[in-house]
């Protein structure tokens, strides 16, 4: 196994507060790594520093070995990296359809001026509806979906990227068990496909369900990690968790 | 003498923005949009003054509270049922900008319809705007007696907003305003009447340009920019970061005027905005 | 007649800015008024060409999208860094400068006097002074930027567009150079509105300062606004709509002064109603 994502002693601070103080962990290629720790641990933060949607201030990350010195969203393709959000980020007044074609489109401007969607986008953006059971709701806006959907929406759009590393932050929070067997189901597949995934989750159940390596954090530190059978009955996650 | 002259210039554009700048500023930091609908205010303030004073014959010291009044109003009624009924629909900034803009460039035609789109001069006679020398300078009576008035607004009101219970319950609103609401300050009770006092601001700031060198309706756009500028420049948040924002406008204008000549005055403002967010976005004092 | 074909020559020239506006405020979501800079930027190029060096109409029309787009690639690349209501400020200071830039630049802009003596365009032993053939060549210009807009909204990068006016950020983390896209849209659209400025100088042969102000600006948000924003259907229906509807003051017989200050108490009220009751505008199916 190596490692494909490792952080060392990053740091990300607030107004003088450290939400990721120090972090090094590794991610190991395709397996499936839990994120948990308390609310305000900074697992979010951290989601957010690996996909560069903000800048750490400190510390540096590896990706395959090599560090990223300044990590910039647009670069993401290239690093073959994507992420979920928490707070569901989609293009609301877009249909399905073109939520799930932006993503696999012509990146380059001058070449997307000249591209139309072709019939191969289409079936392309049409399987990963299906996917998600989205197939039928292809032409309402994104902004029209039940939570739900909306949430398999963001899978879809994970699907789309087709990328080897994936961040997913929450993707089961608030859901119904049927969405959330579908879910876990796509993860899994996922995985079969060699992916690597990070799994930001507050429910033990699935953690235990899907995981292959478990990361605790609390208050911007690594509390503990390891095997998630073991992690779960160690005395500090148990404290950190009952203490909250 | 020159400079001494310029100085005083300086003085007294620095004053005139600081006054436009402490009401635009209660109004930035309440509702976070830049409300161009202020720019209305000072328009309504100088036309009413002129129409109460000039054509109502009204003497002057009511006739100038009768027009702070209405300004106040103005400003108080479309927070009313304009942008407070927007803001409460959760409209972004997009919608509240095009609406404030959309309510400026309604108010400033009006006005012209009524008064014209020519100067209009506030003063009875030419004669009662006469020239004060002063230590070898000259300032006109309007002028000296602004910088004289608004020194003294600028302290009352740094004091009530630094050192009152009410200044204590705006800046809690300021801050945070859904906080404020939830420790039992009456929160659309500061706003309209922070609209009301900005409102008001923004007349007094009307009256004074009418009665120095009259007023059109462009006007209001026109001392609108420089005031966002200001607000910008001295960083949004803070109460004295605008008023040393706005006499770093002044200086910078009036020292164009001496090296560029006068019809470049307009442009500095811009200029400098352009640099301030190219170069230190969150102005000059951080909060 | 000549009347109808007056106003359609107004609608031609103020669809291609509505559009122009549209693709840049409706599509990519970037909040500006500097539309009547580019637009001042094309008329100016071509009046100043036209006049001091006898360049002919047709030639400026190639031209002055150059020089519009070149001043907008600088702007831009500038003004990359701000967004939302920032942007708008940045493009506000931009359009005063340009103002007062063309209000005491004497030597070339002619000053407040403005350039008189434009000429009509011709091309070989064709002459469009008629109002006719002037319109026949408007509506050709007309007819270009409508391709090229519905060229760009059906293309991958017009879809592109749209996602950045829904959640820049969100599209970031897929992979897009947003601030390539929006700088590129902003200087497409100040070329196309540059088209537009070149049509009003050689139609009305006199151009000044005081057609460009933020006054034009809020026009060309209340026509796109009020037409259906993101639509290019919807700019030339609020283009159409907001040309005509003023001209009724005319039947009224009130002094044009009057008339013009009227127009513009219309635009600005009916963009408080559209963003009070209908921020999707006529076309209604995107909303800011």
């Amino acid at each position: 196994m190596k490692n494909i994502l490792e952080t060392k002693e990053l740091i990300k601070s607030f107004g003088g507060v450290h939400a990721v103080d120090h972090l090094s962990v590794n991610i190991q290629e395709g397996q499936i790594t839990g994120l948990v720790g308390p609310n305000g641990s900074g697992k979010t933060t951290l989601i957010n520093l690996l996909s560069g949607f903000s800048l750490h201030d400190g510390g540096s990350v590896f990706f395959g070995g090599a560090e990223r010195k300044k990590i910039t969203p647009w670069e993401n393709q290239i690093y073959n990296i994507t992420r979920t959000f928490q707070q569901i980020k989609l293009f609301d007044q877009m249909s399905v359809l073109d939520n799930i074609l932006v993503i696999i489109t012509e990146r380059n401007p001058f070449l997307a001026l000249f591209e139309r969607h072709s019939k191969y986008h289409i079936s392309q953006a049409e399987d990963i509806l299906k996917q998600v059971d989205l197939f039928e709701k292809r032409f309402h806006n994104a902004g029209e979906l039940s939570y739900g959907q909306k949430k398999l929406l963001e899978i879809g759009r994970v699907l789309a990227m087709d990328t080897k590393i994936i961040l997913f932050d929450e993707p089961f929070a608030g859901l119904f068990p049927e969405i959330i067997k579908k879910i876990e189901n796509i993860i899994k597949a996922l995985k079969q496909e060699g992916k690597t995934i990070v799994l930001v989750e507050h429910n033990m159940n699935i953690i235990r369900n899907l995981c292959d390596h478990l990361i605790v954090m609390d208050a911007g530190k690594l509390l503990a990690e390891g095997h998630p059978e073991k992690v779960l009955t160690e005395r500090v996650v148990l404290e950190a968790y009952l203490g909250e | 003498m020159i400079t001494w002259q310029i100085i005083l210039y300086i003085l007294y554009a620095g004053v005139l923005y600081s006054l436009l700048v402490i009401g635009f500023g209660f109004i930035l930091r309440s509702v976070k949009f830049f409300n161009v609908a202020y720019g209305g205010a000072f328009l309504v303030g100088g036309y009413m003054m002129f129409l109460f004073y000039r054509v109502l014959v009204i003497s002057f010291i009511p006739a100038i509270f009768l027009s702070l009044f209405i300004s106040g109003l103005y400003l108080f009624l479309s927070h009313k049922f304009i942008f407070s009924f927007l803001i409460n629909r959760k409209a972004n900034n997009f919608v509240l900008l095009i609406a404030s803009f959309g309510f400026l460039t309604a108010t400033s035609s009006v006005l012209g319809m009524i008064f014209g789109s020519q100067a209009t001069i506030i003063a009875r006679r030419l004669s009662d705007i006469h020239s004060l020398n002063i230590f070898g300078g000259t300032l006109n009576i309007v002028e000296a007696l602004a910088i004289i008035i608004i020194f003294t607004l600028i302290c009352i009101f740094a004091f009530i907003y630094f050192k009152t219970h009410f200044g204590r319950v705006i800046r809690a609103v300021e801050d945070d305003s859904e906080v404020a609401e939830l420790v039992g300050i009456p929160k659309g009770k500061i706003f309209s009447q922070l609209f009301f006092i900005g409102g008001a601001l923004a007349g007094l700031g009307g009256i004074i340009q009418g009665l120095n060198v009259g007023i059109v309706p462009a006007s209001g756009l026109l001392f609108m920019l420089p005031v966002i500028v200001i607000s910008v420049l001295g960083g949004i948040r803070s109460f004295w970061g605008g008023i040393i924002g706005a006499f770093i406008l002044a200086i910078a204008q009036k020292l164009t005027v001496v090296f560029f000549g006068g019809s470049w005055e307009q442009a500095v403002p811009f200029v400098i905005l352009i640099i301030v967010l190219l170069v230190r976005p969150e102005g000059i004092l951080k909060k | 007649m000549e009347y109808i074909f007056h106003i359609t020559i107004l609608i031609s020239i103020y669809g291609i800015l509505a559009l122009a506006q549209n693709l840049v405020m409706g599509s990519a979501g970037l909040l500006t008024i500097a539309g009547a800079a580019f637009y001042g930027i094309g008329a100016y190029t071509a009046a100043i060409l036209a006049t001091a060096f006898g360049f002919n109409i047709f030639t400026t029309l190639i031209i002055a999208p150059i020089v519009a787009g070149l001043i907008a690639l600088g702007i831009g690349i500038s003004f990359a860094r701000f967004r939302d209501d920032y942007f708008l400020l940045a493009t506000l200071g931009f359009l005063m400068i340009f103002n007062t830039v063309v209000r005491n630049w004497e030597n070339v802009t002619g000053g407040s006097f403005g350039i008189a003596g434009i000429p009509k365009p011709h091309i070989f032993s064709l002459t469009f002074d008629t109002p006719f053939s002037f319109l026949v060549l408007a509506l050709i210009v007309l007819f270009i930027v409508i391709g090229i807009c519905y060229f760009i909204s059906r293309s991958s990068f017009g879809r592109v567009l749209n996602a950045i006016r829904e959640d820049e950020d969100a599209l970031k983390i897929f992979g897009y150079k947003t601030s390539t896209y929006k700088l590129m849209v902003f200087v497409i659209g100040a070329m196309l509105s540059s088209l537009g400025g070149v049509l009003l100088a050689s139609y009305i042969t006199f151009i000044d300062a005081n057609l460009f102000t933020v006054n034009e600006s809020i026009l060309l948000w209340a026509m796109i606004i009020l037409g259906g924003i993101a639509k290019n259907r919807g700019a030339l229906l609020g283009a159409l709509l907001l040309i005509t509807i003023p001209e009724a003051l005319r039947f009224f017989g009130f002094p044009n002064e009057i008339a013009g200050l009227m127009r513009q108490c219309i635009y600005g009220l009916l963009l408080v109603f559209l963003m009070l009751y209908r921020p999707k505008g006529i076309l209604g199916q995107y909303k800011l």
